[in-house]
């Protein structure tokens, strides 16, 4: 998941560490009302997006595949044409806000159920339905707009 | 168009495959007639295949995993569980697997005799570094007219650094309320039953501070003046061993001493078992190392009343400055102020 997030073998290690050793450390928090994988899920979505606030607030370029996903960086349009379907579809999804992201990547990715998104993510299954139908919605808009 | 909208959103556990048999039915008929629907529909199915699509798996290399064992195993400890000794076991107690000592001075001075004695070389008495005394308890006197509670010997070691050896004495041997104290034990104890206490080579290879000290430690025997109301101590060895907190009737004051190492929270029964124990003592902390700033709590109380020097690593939590203690079990924790940083290990 982490993988998928950051694009980035390398961070992803790092990240990797910090959630285990997070875990390690915060084991006393964990209150036993769910289950530890989807307790771990969290952190990890936690790790990613505090990862990801801090490289921001660097100045640093978060880059995919070698070329920034940020709409700012300089003529993204240009490069972004060229690149398949697939990978725009991947850049478009790091532009979405964190809560779409975080149910598009358990659903999509991690293959979590409605109810398991519903436990990570602390929302009612309801809502994990209709902010599923919302990101898809967003991300096909943004897909479009790329093409 | 109200039934249109409700589908529009069935749609979206349609191909999560989160759908009731009843409402997949419904929606999988309404998308014979709708035309729109289907084609949303088809339109999202077309999205998730290419989203899917650029799901990516790496493998975790071992590395990482050695990692992250190295850091959550006791390896990386924080410091500050490993910064808590209590050495005096290995002098007071031969025992090293007991976990937790509770080494209480223990007397029904009613009708005991109590009389503090030590004996000790010349180096130590220019030392700086702590000095070791041990409190003994005599059970089984032999004198008719003394009597004894205790079966067992009980042990106290007191640890104190005295910065300025040749300090004030306190008390003096003529005093009979104080205790006395003598270079030469045997004068005093001939006659009773108390042990001496001798340092074994062993506990000073376990200490390393007790390493570089001059092994002639002075074997020292504590008694108390049953009599006595101050209890003032100091060898004649001129260096300040410590003050030890007034008499109450019925008994002497007693030090707990929690001896576990490696400990962020430790449990203690309280008092230790088949002993008295005078409404006044003191637990003793040694830090490893005297800046880690520490927060204390008592069965989830934080302490915020105890003795501590600058720059000392010893912490005196006197019972003075926590709640009563009830018999029975009780858990003292200790944990940093600072965050632990971590550390990430790069690839080769």
């Amino acid at each position: 998941m982490i993988y998928n997030m950051t694009n980035n073998t390398e961070i992803t290690r790092e990240l990797t560490q910090e959630v285990f050793i997070n875990a390690w450390r915060g084991f006393k928090s964990f209150r036993g009302d769910s289950a530890v994988y989807t307790w771990l899920y969290r952190i990890a979505l936690n790790t990613v997006f505090k990862y990801r606030r801090e490289q921001a607030r660097e100045g640093k370029i978060i880059s995919i595949d070698g070329i920034t996903h940020l709409a700012t960086e300089g003529n993204p349009e240009k490069v972004l044409i060229k690149k398949s379907d697939r990978q725009l579809i991947k850049r478009m999804l790091y532009l979405l806000p964190r809560k779409y992201q975080e149910v598009l990547v358990l659903r999509y990715y991690e293959d979590c159920n409605y109810s398991t998104i519903s436990q990570i993510l602390g929302i009612p299954i309801g809502t994990v339905r209709s902010r599923l139908h919302r990101t898809l919605n967003e991300l096909g808009k943004l897909v479009k707009e790329k093409i | 168009m109200k039934n249109h909208k409700r589908f529009e959103k069935l749609i979206q556990g349609y191909v999560d495959n989160a759908l009731s048999n009843k409402e997949r039915l419904d929606l999988e008929n309404h998308l014979k007639s709708c035309k729109m629907c289907e084609e949303k529909l088809k339109a999202k199915e077309k999205l998730l295949q290419k989203l899917r699509s650029t799901k990516e798996e790496i493998q975790c290399p071992d590395y990482v995993i050695d990692n992250i064992l190295k850091s959550t195993t006791q390896k990386e400890v924080p410091s500050l569980i490993r910064s808590y000794k209590i050495r005096w076991k290995y002098l007071a107690v031969s025992a090293a697997a007991v976990l937790i000592v509770i080494s209480t001075v223990l007397l029904n001075i009613e009708d005991s005799k109590q009389i503090f004695t030590t004996k000790g070389s010349e180096e130590i008495q220019k030392k700086e570094a702590f000095d070791e005394v041990e409190i003994l308890e005599s059970t089984d006197i032999s004198s008719d007219k003394k009597k004894v509670e205790k079966e067992e010997e009980k042990k106290l070691t007191m640890r104190s650094i005295s910065k300025e050896p040749d300090a004030q004495k306190i008390s003096s041997p003529e005093k009979k309320k104080d205790f006395a104290v003598s270079e030469k034990s045997s004068d005093i104890t001939s006659s009773e039953d108390i042990r001496e206490f001798t340092a074994s080579e062993e506990a000073y290879e376990k200490i390393p501070m007790l390493s570089k000290a001059p092994k002639t430690l002075p074997s020292a025997a504590i008694k108390s003046d049953r009599s006595g109301e101050s209890l003032t101590f100091e060898p004649e060895t001129g260096i300040e061993i410590g003050e030890i907190p007034p008499a109450i009737p019925g008994g002497i004051p007693a030090f707990m001493v929690i001896s576990e190492e490696n400990f962020k929270e430790t449990r203690f029964v309280f008092p230790e078992e088949g002993s008295v124990v005078g409404k006044d003592f003191e637990i003793v902390l040694i830090l490893e190392n005297p800046e880690e700033k520490i927060e204390i709590t008592l069965d989830g109380e934080k302490i915020v009343n105890y003795t501590r020097e600058k720059d000392s690593n010893v912490i005196f939590i006197g019972s003075d400055s926590i709640p009563p203690l009830e018999e029975g079990l009780h858990y003292l924790s200790l944990s940093t102020k600072e965050e632990k940083s971590i550390t990430f290990y790069k690839e080769g």
